[in-house]
């Protein structure tokens, strides 16, 4: 049977007013040469006329797997699933979440349905935050600071509307929660499509360039407020104690542990190995070669409420072959 | 637990073919011998015993044509689309549309021919539409976007499964006095057996579950490889057949089951994961396709399975039997279709 190449899936996250229609308004009219197709939750918010726009109405479901918290879009396996019928092949889907959506069952949607996962990738979630409100929603809700956990790339918007040093401030904050996403400052949502759409790879090995001790002490962080770790080994890696460890890890932690992401220099093979987890959901895959020449570092980020930085080092340590 | 089968025949009728270049999603045959099917290209085509097909363009701008039924005369055939068009094509290719949501997939539909009602869901929302293209009853009284719809065999009753399990309502007082079947979890499709005693629905989990609709009893069938997409109702004796393994999975509902009896495995030896079935309508036969693309007759209750397409890579979307058995019609997601004529072979 032919292989078909799977369908990336760009999920779009951000408060109401942040820029989400803006966006998806480029994506739909920009010239690109390409095809996608959106999935919205408000349909009259769209105000073009394209056949390629789905409404869903955001129905989160819990699977009967065990999984304690596995919850999954039910609307969207359909959606997606209908969507692959139509004549011709979509470049990427696009799925737009309300302002107070948990990004988690839309992502894991991707790594449980078994039809789905066949056709489609989640390829990246994108969060749009307002730069002149950011500040007051990460006081005043959760929803915010998880949307930002959750985040590949991060789109800061309206950075029209605040002063240089506000803009920095708020940057830094957007830092402390999540140091792993790509950080765009945007004003209207202006910037390349393909700086949203189409990023798993190049992202992913973004992974690389961070310095554990770039993420430092964050002096306003309380209890429960969402931070990230971020672990580098020099030594090889045995895959089988690193699933071992990864695996217990996040069944026993995954509700706290939003998200974690690594590339992993396995002993044994001549590529890298490239991982990323939705909280309890964990995907792997054979990355790019590594280079002669090339500093073979493993790197790991988790990005979750209550890391022991000491404890995830440790357990890393246990994966170093022997 | 059973011998291997023994060797499968290999039959190769005469046959019709078309090559189409987007998914089959659905098939019926019509009064008159005429296969109606639907495509992702949107377009519906009528296929006479004899001559060229008719095309016609249901849904158009590139939206695929999403469920199809037979409409409620016998005559013409009922598609929803993922233009949100509920659309009527007559067997010479005149279109009527009968409902327009847009921005919403229309790919759950019912018909009774018995009653004369359609029946569309989106959303959350149902709407019965009688013979002459008239909104007779509409509710959005179901707690989550309705998955599956199915009459019962007299028309009287509608089933709309959702998340949490089954809504049954009475068509003469649709949207009052709900009868709520419930089961956690995402049921997917719903199936009223011919007797009317039980209502069975597929589950995202990969399971059937089952409700006896006299004394209330649950049931439910484990075991399947993915989830169910495709299951279908023998009357005598009444066997329900399932897509989803890699055989056909069989339930008999007579003699006392299907409670505390093993599942039939119907035509065992292929090997590949069976993703549509459709019964024989007056044999204890069953058609079969595989995610292959081989398409092969087996019989309910014994060894005997005919092949009667080889493997060609894509899997066999949907399946139709002719009103009278004579004919088999198979479509596959990637365009291809066949229709076996069966009526010299005594399978």
């Amino acid at each position: 049977m032919p292989e078909t190449p799977q369908i990336p899936v760009t999920v779009l996250t951000g408060y109401l007013g942040a820029g989400k229609t803006t966006l998806l308004n480029r994506v739909l009219t920009a010239t690109h040469g390409k095809r996608y197709a959106v999935i919205v939750n408000e349909f009259g918010e769209i105000g073009i006329d394209n056949e390629l726009v789905v409404n869903a109405d955001e129905e989160v479901f819990e699977m009967n797997n065990g999984c304690i918290c596995c919850t999954v879009r039910g609307d969207l396996i359909r959606i997606i699933g209908n969507l692959l019928k139509r004549k011709g092949r979509f470049d990427g889907i696009l799925i737009e979440t309300t302002g107070l959506a948990d990004p988690a069952p839309v992502a894991q949607t991707f790594f449980v349905d078994d039809e789905v996962r066949e056709r489609a990738k989640l390829d990246s979630i994108v969060t749009v935050v307002d730069a002149k409100n950011l500040m007051a929603r990460l006081d005043d809700t959760h929803e915010a600071a998880e949307q930002i956990a959750f985040a590949d790339t991060i789109l800061l918007n309206k950075t029209d509307l605040v002063a240089s040093d506000e803009l920095a401030r708020v940057e830094a904050r957007i830092r402390a929660i999540n140091p792993t996403a790509v950080l765009h400052r945007t004003e209207r949502c202006t910037l390349p499509i393909d700086a949203v759409m189409g990023r798993r790879a190049f992202d992913l090995d973004r992974i690389l360039e961070i310095e554990p001790n770039f993420l430092g002490e964050d002096d306003h962080q309380h209890d429960d407020a969402i931070t990230s770790v971020a672990l580098k080994e020099v030594r090889e890696i045995d895959i089988n104690k690193f699933n071992a460890w990864i695996g217990s890890l996040l069944r026993t932690r995954g509700q706290d542990i939003l998200r974690s992401k690594g590339i992993l220099n396995v002993k044994g093979s001549p590529d890298r190995f490239i991982f990323q987890a939705v909280h309890m959901l964990i995907e792997g895959d054979d990355g790019k070669r590594w280079e002669a020449g090339e500093a073979r570092d493993s790197k790991l980020v988790f990005i979750g409420r209550g890391l022991d930085e000491a404890e995830l080092r440790h357990g890393f340590e246990t994966c170093i072959a022997a | 637990m059973n011998m291997p089968a023994e060797e499968d025949r290999i039959l190769r009728p005469e046959k019709r073919e078309l090559a189409l270049d987007a998914s089959v999603t659905g098939m019926a045959f019509l009064n008159d011998g005429i296969l109606a099917l639907a495509c992702g290209d949107g377009a519906i085509r009528l296929v006479p015993p004899e001559g060229p097909p008719i095309v016609a363009h249901a849904h158009e701008n590139g939206a695929a044509a999403l469920a199809l039924a037979a409409d409620v005369d016998g005559t013409s055939v009922l598609t929803g689309g993922d233009d949100g068009r509920l659309v009527q094509t007559s067997a010479d290719g005149a279109t009527r549309v009968l409902l327009e949501i847009p921005g919403r997939q229309i790919d759950v539909i019912a018909v009774t021919s018995v009653a004369g009602v359609r029946a569309v869901a989106f959303g959350k929302d149902v709407r019965l539409i009688d013979r002459a293209g008239a909104v007779i009853g509409e509710t959005a009284d179901h707690p989550s976007t309705v998955t599956g719809l199915a009459f019962n065999s007299k028309g009287k009753r509608l089933a709309a499964s959702h998340y949490g399990g089954v809504t049954l309502w009475w068509i003469g007082s649709f949207g009052q006095s709900p009868k709520r079947l419930s089961w956690r979890g995402s049921h997917i499709g719903v199936s009223w057996s011919p007797d009317g005693s039980t209502v069975m629905t597929a589950m995202q989990e990969a399971t059937l579950h089952g409700w006896r609709l006299t004394d209330g009893q649950h049931m439910q069938m484990n075991g399947y490889a993915t989830k169910v997409r495709s299951m279908d109702w023998l009357a005598k004796p009444m066997t329900l057949a399932t897509a989803g393994g890699d055989c056909v999975t069989g339930w008999k509902f007579s003699g006392g089951g299907p409670m505390g009896k093993p599942a039939i495995e119907i035509g065992r030896g292929i090997g590949r994961l069976v993703t549509a079935v459709a019964a024989h309508p007056n044999r204890p036969l069953v058609a079969a396709g595989f995610d292959d693309g081989r398409v092969a007759v087996c019989e309910f209750f014994g060894e005997r399975v005919v092949r009667l397409r080889p493997g060609d890579g894509g899997r066999i979307s949907t399946l139709a039997w002719s009103r009278d058995g004579t004919r088999l019609a198979a479509g596959t997601d990637i365009g291809a279709i066949a229709l076996f004529d069966l009526s010299r072979a005594a399978a």
